[in-house]
């Protein structure tokens, strides 16, 4: 079932084109849109979140037109923008619950999601703490925690693991692969393309506006070459 | 009495109200209420973690000292603590929105927001009623001084009307300016001196009778203007120039035109 159908997609930002005629569907499976900085990855993630008008192309999330039907769009999705930050002096429960609240969630459930999914990410002896007084990995854990619980059926996430530890990124992980199990759709971001490789189902590689690449992890090193990533940060 | 015994008194009084709480509560209302509380609640959790109630309370004292101390002295007073519920609404409404929006463009929540059911006007109104426990504490303390003075409670009412209609004029003012504005992370800067002037510039803290004629249609088109008059007229013993006819006009006139422009000029997404 195609989740996600984006077809010949063009984006300008102050007159110079980031996406250049873009194509590629997305089914119910974790992908990974990567690329280096300025390949237009948080410019795809923001026209598939609603958040910016693509110049041309077409946009369908679960076959609804992102541009024609955009209320029954934004029903179905969540997005963790990049650097993204809550206000400080919330706690993880005050911002859980009232993110959940904000998505149309009821008192009751808004409570009890929010307790199960702090639970869940091993966030119970941080509940009533300030999330300016979390490290940066706890501070992730508790968007995560709003994410999932939101119920949305496609999640975007871009650059999600920035500033995060090896442990609960591994952890943050294993969480998205379950939801995907559970038929939940996931795109993320990502720079760094090894990590991309290990974590994704698929991986579409972006670059100066164009699709390098879409395709199973196993395949990337075939096409792109086994030095071209080093080569590309190197120039960068 | 032990705590048992006085809930089962209040029990037995008050069954059929508690019954109806209940039932109010139990029941799932429309996703849009809950979506507007939620914007409204996170907000005003942020309006208390801030200590915003001490910088309220500050403001209108030195405002005081400053009108009453160094510019009117106490006879002025009674005109200041009028003019104060229409400050008030006006400055809660235009910097606090400024300050919301400002926080949400620069910290990604206005995305999050977007990428969600949440609409535009469900985040203004949910907004708004965030403001409505802030504008209560603005105007607590010059309530009660005025209730001392030769003002009858009957007044009250009109002036806590007027300073929520101030609210949300000062609210749609911010919102028109808003998007004329870039970068948006600096928001403030521009429309808190623009909404201060207006606010310095009408007759709010002195009657518009007093002012010399050939600046009245200009102040007239100021949208604190009608405020100010009508909540002299509504505190009593004042003969404005305006007739509550004139009022009700200027004020329709002022809401529709900013809701229009904060309407079309607004995008929710697709930027």
């Amino acid at each position: 079932m195609t989740v996600i159908n984006v077809a010949d997609l063009y984006k300008s930002l102050q007159g110079e084109y980031v996406l250049k005629g873009i194509s590629f569907q997305v089914d119910v499976e974790l992908v990974a849109i990567a690329g280096p900085g300025g390949s237009g990855k948080t410019t795809l993630l923001g026209i598939l979140s609603t958040n910016l008008k693509p110049d041309s192309g077409k946009v369908e999330i679960l076959g609804f037109d992102v541009l024609k039907e955009p209320r029954l769009v934004r029903k179905m999705i969540a997005y963790l923008p990049e650097g993204y930050s809550a206000p400080p002096s919330l706690t993880p429960r005050e911002y859980v619950f009232t993110y959940l609240l904000s998505r149309g969630f009821s008192y009751g459930e808004a409570r009890e999601q929010t307790r199960d999914w702090l639970l869940e990410l091993g966030l119970e002896d941080y509940m009533r703490t300030p999330i300016a007084e979390l490290s940066p990995g706890l501070e992730k854990r508790v968007y995560f925690a709003a994410i999932l619980a939101s119920q949305a059926e496609v999640l975007l996430l871009d650059d999600p693991f920035s500033g995060v530890d090896k442990n609960t990124r591994e952890l943050m992980i294993s969480w998205l692969k379950k939801r995907v199990e559970m038929g939940i759709t996931v795109v993320l971001t990502l720079r760094d393309l090894s990590q991309a490789q290990k974590l994704a189902q698929r991986v579409i590689v972006l670059d100066d506006g164009y699709i390098l690449f879409q395709g199973p992890p196993r395949k990337l090193w075939e096409v792109l070459g086994p030095f071209y990533w080093k080569k590309k940060e190197a120039k960068d | 009495m032990r705590l048992r015994d006085i809930y089962w008194r209040l029990m037995e009084k008050y069954w059929r109200l508690y019954v109806l709480l209940r039932k109010l509560f139990l029941r799932r209302l429309p996703d849009r209420v809950y979506r507007i509380i939620g914007v409204a609640s996170m907000q005003v959790i942020l309006w208390w973690r801030r200590k915003s109630p001490l910088g309220q309370l500050f403001g209108f004292l030195l405002g005081m000292l400053f009108f009453v101390g160094f510019w009117g002295g106490p006879t002025l007073l009674r005109d200041y603590l009028i003019a104060s519920f229409i400050a008030g609404g006006w400055s809660l409404g235009s910097s606090s929105v400024a300050r919301i929006l400002e926080w949400d463009w620069a910290t990604g929540q206005r995305e999050v927001y977007v990428a969600s059911p949440l609409t535009f006007s469900e985040y203004l109104l949910g907004i708004l009623i965030s403001l409505i426990p802030a504008l209560l504490f603005e105007i607590w303390l010059p309530l009660a001084l005025i209730l001392m003075m030769d003002i009858s409670i009957s007044s009250i009412p009109w002036l806590f009307t007027l300073a929520l209609i101030s609210l949300v004029l000062g609210m749609l003012a911010t919102l028109a300016i808003a998007p004329h504005v870039k970068p948006k992370s600096r928001l403030s800067i521009v429309t808190n001196p623009v909404t201060n002037f207006i606010l310095m510039l009408s007759p709010v803290f002195y009657p518009l009778s007093l002012t010399p004629w050939p600046m009245r249609p200009l102040l007239l088109l100021l949208p604190v203007t009608p405020l100010g008059e009508a909540a002299r007229i509504a505190a009593g013993g004042y003969m404005s120039v305006l007739s509550p006819l004139d009022i009700v006009f200027l004020l329709s006139f002022w809401i529709a035109v900013l809701t229009l422009a904060v309407s079309s000029l607004h995008k929710w997404g697709f930027e």
